[in-house]
């Protein structure tokens, strides 16, 4: 029986970004995502952190790419939101959802 | 930089490779930074892929550098922290296995070991596994670490540990200074002067350095005391404090005589048994009361006098009125004065530098030309022992290297045995690098076990050092393995793992890994690992000569110096020291006959054959230097005067040291000097007739000699040179003047029949028969005062001598160990040989050329390395150059000889090689 699965902000950010790029979820890419739709700069080192625990809690795999010439013939480890990961996702977008009930006006006066 | 493919620095790159996971996991990482630092260095519009902006801007070299200095600024961000993690959580990675697509469990974090941890405990158990490796290589590396231990924790004890003073690096020593005495002391009144005239001291004190020995009358009879006079406020410069009673106050300095006293606290101990109701109780020294008013801790050193810690067990505050402190001339005082605050040496120096000339000016007969020189108090103490140290310790330096080349050696060998258990772990996908680092843990450890040795070897050495040198450098007794030794240990472990380690890890897991597989490891070795062996063997050889002929020139100085003619004899010569209780006899003519009478009683004791006096013995301090010249060619100015040594000794002084006269006569007796008198008799020396008196007959000219005002002195006699400052040194213009029979003290040399020693009973028992207050001390034969200035050289040849010898033993079993080995992996070529036929000398010879060879060539290397080095010791050889082909060639014949001996066993061993057997174990 798994045990509750808990993401923190920057997880499920991290989570959310993947399934937007699809299928060139990679290291680089992931943090541009993050930057550009959530407006949120990480840095490689702090990316790679989350990544090691999101991958440790199951919620994403990993396969490495072909080696690519322009990046010193290096792999590419591009990464996938497993079931799991789908769930813990909804179930933090339900708990945010019950949790902003009624602040509407509160988070709308900026 | 080429712009087709810009890459990113390549040390940064190495760095973070060595940090991140193995694999495709840490490759993925490295990739993702690559293509970042691609990203930034070329514009979006130069990429051919869609790819990340990251806001490349500026010029093609701005960018590059601004793209650089963001890819280094990954190596801690990305790197540490990895390698942070990879420690912690080893499993971690363990399970990110880089295969593609396999489903991931939850990783188990419940061991707490590090990749470390597990490399520590397979080193230990394959090392338990090789005792004979194990014990070779740590009692060797022992050696060497033990080796630098010792050497940090003299150095660190006698220069690095700062003086027992608060701010110690404030205290400022002062030096008056002309041509001829740049160290010398300076009068009262210059330290009035100074005084009053500068602004960077807080408080200037003053000394005088020269020992007192008086004597303290007691209830159980008379004792000889050693008491120094220093400025009241010279307690207060140092910054201590008493343990009971007071220190000096300013209105002691003009009490007119004593008065009061401080004690050490060994005398409080040895004569009051530390009894704190001696403050305030009365002293009776020379006749003088004097009252005790203070006891300095156990711990304190006062730094005046010639050496440090200057032993004494009481001091008095200097007197003013009193005639040592009066006149301009009277130079009886070293100055230590207390930097104020924010004032630097040099400004100092300035300021003195002033007043310094004003005082030249003022006085141009006795103090024209003269000047002052300020050096830390630490400085004028340690300065000789610093250097002294550090051409030692760059000497003894050479064992560890050699000890590190020895146990590479023995690594390597060690390394090829396990070629296939290397193989075998880089097959099954083990990365070169982290095989590399497993190795290198097994050095570690051995290196660790081998400091532990070397600290006990150090600490063993250090009493060795202490028992056998105590006056060699200051603070020698002090010595011991503290936390910064003990960092210093460990340091100079960590360094040489790497040292022997590293050649021999990379080598072991050098391979074609099928290759060593399908071998079967052993055999493996190849012609590169020989070569390998070969190198350390010439670097060993090449060092062990440089320490031998270092060796070896000090034993030959000391030799040399032993060999020496010091002008005068010491057989049979028993010197000793005599004080008269001055407050008994107080005039000059009461002293006249109380020495008299020692002298007649002295001549009556059977065995004696001549009774000497002098005020100052041979192979001692040098002594006061007075100015001094010839009448008729008198200095031009101040500044050109030139000082020669007195003495005052009696003819029975020449005789008894067989010290021949040249021309003229001996002094006579009666022929007192007297100060008062403008008028006298004196004996020169040669060295003295050479500089004052050249290319002329000296006797009956006239030397001035100055005093408060000048004294003419007829030139009656010269005697021969003498050494007196002992073999090394060159004779110095000395004159003589009649036995002072004014004197308190004298010391008395004895010719006697026989074992002087026999005597030393009975010469102080004819002494004590003419006043049972004359106090005996210093008893000693001449020949025992000669062989203690031999101290230093002999010390210095010993010293070397062993580390050199130590160094021989290591190279010699290196050598035969590199044979040994080679003999074992040509086994299969010797046996053929002999099995066709060759002789048994062939194949010796064969192995003993390829050994001797090795030899020559490190013997070769080592004659120039050491024809560099020799140099920076010439200033203690004596008698011999630096580059003494004696020497070089005598050690190089023995290193050679020793080597050929280490080169037999092998040879005879491969000479006699059963054909037959090895083929069987093929």
């Amino acid at each position: 029986m798994r045990k509750e699965t808990y993401l923190g902000e920057l997880e499920q950010m991290v989570l959310m970004a993947i399934l937007q790029l699809k299928e060139e979820a990679y290291g680089l890419n992931i943090v541009r995502e993050l930057g550009d739709r959530g407006g949120r700069k990480v840095s490689p080192g702090a990316l790679y952190a989350t990544l090691d625990r999101l991958e440790g809690k199951g919620v994403v795999t990993s396969r490495f790419g072909d080696p690519v010439p322009g990046r010193g013939g290096k792999p590419r480890r591009y990464l996938t939101v497993t079931p799991e990961g789908i769930t813990a996702l909804k179930k933090a977008r339900l708990a945010w959802h019950r949790l902003v009930e009624g602040l509407d006006e509160i988070l709308e006066q900026q | 930089m080429s712009k087709g493919n810009p890459t990113p620095p390549r040390l940064a790159s190495v760095l973070l490779g060595f940090c991140v996971p193995p694999g495709s996991l840490g490759d993925s990482l490295l990739g993702d930074l690559h293509e970042a630092y691609l990203n930034r260095v070329t514009p979006a519009s130069d990429r051919g892929e869609s790819g990340v902006d990251e806001g490349a801007s500026g010029s093609g070299a701005e960018a590059a550098w601004r793209a650089a200095l963001w890819y280094w600024g990954q190596v801690p961000r990305v790197g540490v922290r990895y390698l942070f993690r990879r420690v912690v959580h080893k499993n971690l990675y363990r399970s990110l296995d880089p295969n593609p697509g396999r489903p991931l469990g939850k990783p188990t974090r419940n061991h707490a070991m590090t990749d470390f941890g597990r490399d520590l405990r397979y080193s230990a158990r394959s090392l338990r596994r090789s005792p004979g490796f194990l014990a070779a290589s740590v009692l060797v590396l022992g050696i060497g670490i033990g080796a630098v231990s010792l050497m940090f924790s003299t150095f660190n004890t006698v220069v690095l540990q700062p003086l027992p003073f608060p701010e110690p690096d404030r205290l400022v020593w002062v030096w008056g200074s002309t041509e001829s005495m740049p160290r010398n002391t300076i009068s009262y009144s210059d330290v009035v002067d100074y005084r009053d005239g500068t602004d960077a001291f807080e408080s200037i004190g003053a000394s005088m350095p020269f020992l007192r020995t008086r004597v303290l009358m007691g209830d159980d009879g008379a004792e000889q005391v050693r008491t120094y006079f220093v400025s009241a406020n010279l307690f207060d410069v140092l910054g201590a404090s008493p343990q009971v009673g007071r220190l000096f106050l300013p209105e002691d300095e003009e009490r007119g005589q004593d008065g009061v006293a401080i004690l050490s606290h060994a005398f409080w101990q040895l004569r009051y048994g530390e009894d704190p109701g001696v403050i305030g109780t009365t002293i009776i020294l020379d006749g003088v009361p004097a009252e005790v008013v203070g006891v300095m801790p156990a711990d304190f050193v006062m730094p005046v006098g010639w050496v440090y810690p200057t032993t004494a067990d009481m001091w008095f505050p200097l007197q003013r009125s009193a005639g040592y402190a009066l006149g301009r001339s009277n130079n009886n005082f070293a100055v230590l004065g207390r930097l104020r605050d924010g004032v630097s040496l040099g400004q100092a120096q300035a300021q003195m530098d002033v007043v310094a000339s004003g005082i030249a000016e003022s006085y141009p007969e006795v103090k024209g030309g003269s000047w002052v020189t300020l050096m830390t108090l630490h400085e004028r103490f340690f300065g000789p022992a610093r250097t002294t140290l550090l051409i030692l310790a760059g000497i003894i330096s050479l064992v560890p290297l050699i000890a590190c080349a020895n146990v590479a050696s023995l690594f390597m060998a060690r390394a090829v045995t396990r070629r296939s258990e290397m193989a075998s772990r880089l097959a099954l996908g083990a990365s070169r690098a982290r095989v590399i680092r497993h190795l290198l843990t097994e050095g570690f450890v051995v290196a660790l076990t081998g400091g532990a040795v070397g600290l006990v070897l150090a600490y063993l050495g250090g009493e060795a050092l202490r028992s056998f040198a105590p006056g060699m450098l200051p603070r020698l007794g002090a010595i011991a393995i503290d936390g910064r030794v003990l960092a210093a240990t460990l340091a100079a472990a960590f360094v040489m793992v790497p040292l022997f380690g590293l050649a021999p890890a990379i080598r072991g897991t050098d391979m074609k890994i099928a290759e060593t597989l399908k071998a079967g490891g052993e055999r493996g070795g190849g012609k590169r690992d020989s070569s390998f062996r070969s190198l350390l063997v010439v670097a060993q050889v090449s060092l062990s000569l440089m320490l031998m002929v270092a060796s070896g020139l000090f034993v030959r100085s000391f030799l040399n110096l032993q060999s020496v003619d010091s002008g005068f004899r010491t057989e049979s010569v028993l010197s000793l020291n005599a004080l008269l209780p001055t407050f008994k006899y107080e005039a000059r003519d009461e002293r006249e006959q109380v020495w008299g009478e020692v002298d007649r009683r002295l001549r009556m004791v059977p065995g004696v054959r001549t009774v000497g006096f002098v005020d100052r013995l041979p192979l001692g301090a040098a002594g006061p230097r007075l100015f001094v010249w010839a009448a008729e060619r008198p200095p031009a100015s101040a500044a050109e005067r030139v000082p020669a040594t007195r003495r005052f000794a009696s003819k029975g002084y020449f005789d008894a040291l067989g010290i021949p006269l040249l021309a003229g006569r001996h002094l006579e007796e009666q022929e007192r000097f007297q100060a008062s008198e403008a008028r006298g008799v004196v004996v020169i020396n040669e060295a003295l007739a050479r500089q004052f008196f050249p290319g002329e007959d000296p006797l009956g000219k006239t030397l001035v000699l100055e005093l408060d005002r000048p004294v003419d002195l007829e030139v009656v006699g010269v005697s021969a040179d003498i050494l007196e400052t002992g073999p090394g040194s060159d004779p110095v213009s000395t004159f003589y003047l009649p036995a002072r029979w004014g004197y308190d003290m004298l010391s008395v040399l004895l010719k006697t029949e026989g074992d002087p020693l026999d005597m030393a009973g009975a010469a102080r028992e004819a002494i004590r028969e003419v006043d049972d207050d004359i106090t005996v001390s210093a008893v000693q034969t001449m020949q025992a005062r000669l062989d203690n200035t031999l101290f230093q050289p002999r010390f210095r040849s010993a010293f070397v001598g062993i580390f050199s010898l130590v160094a021989l033993i290591l190279s010699s079993i290196g050598i035969y160990g590199v044979l040994a080995y080679f003999v074992r992996q040509h086994s299969h070529e010797i046996s053929v040989r002999l099995a066709l036929g060759s002789g048994v000398g062939g194949i010796a010879r064969m192995v003993l050329i390829r050994g001797m060879t090795l030899v020559g060539v490190g013997i070769l290397m080592g004659v120039s390395g050491a024809l560099a080095g020799a140099r920076l010791m010439q200033s203690w050889l004596f008698g011999i150059g630096a580059a003494d082909p004696v020497t070089f060639v005598g050690v190089s014949l023995f290193l050679a000889t020793v080597a050929l001996l280490a080169c037999i066993v092998p040879a005879l061993r491969a000479a006699h090689l059963d054909p037959a057997e090895v083929m069987r174990a093929e």
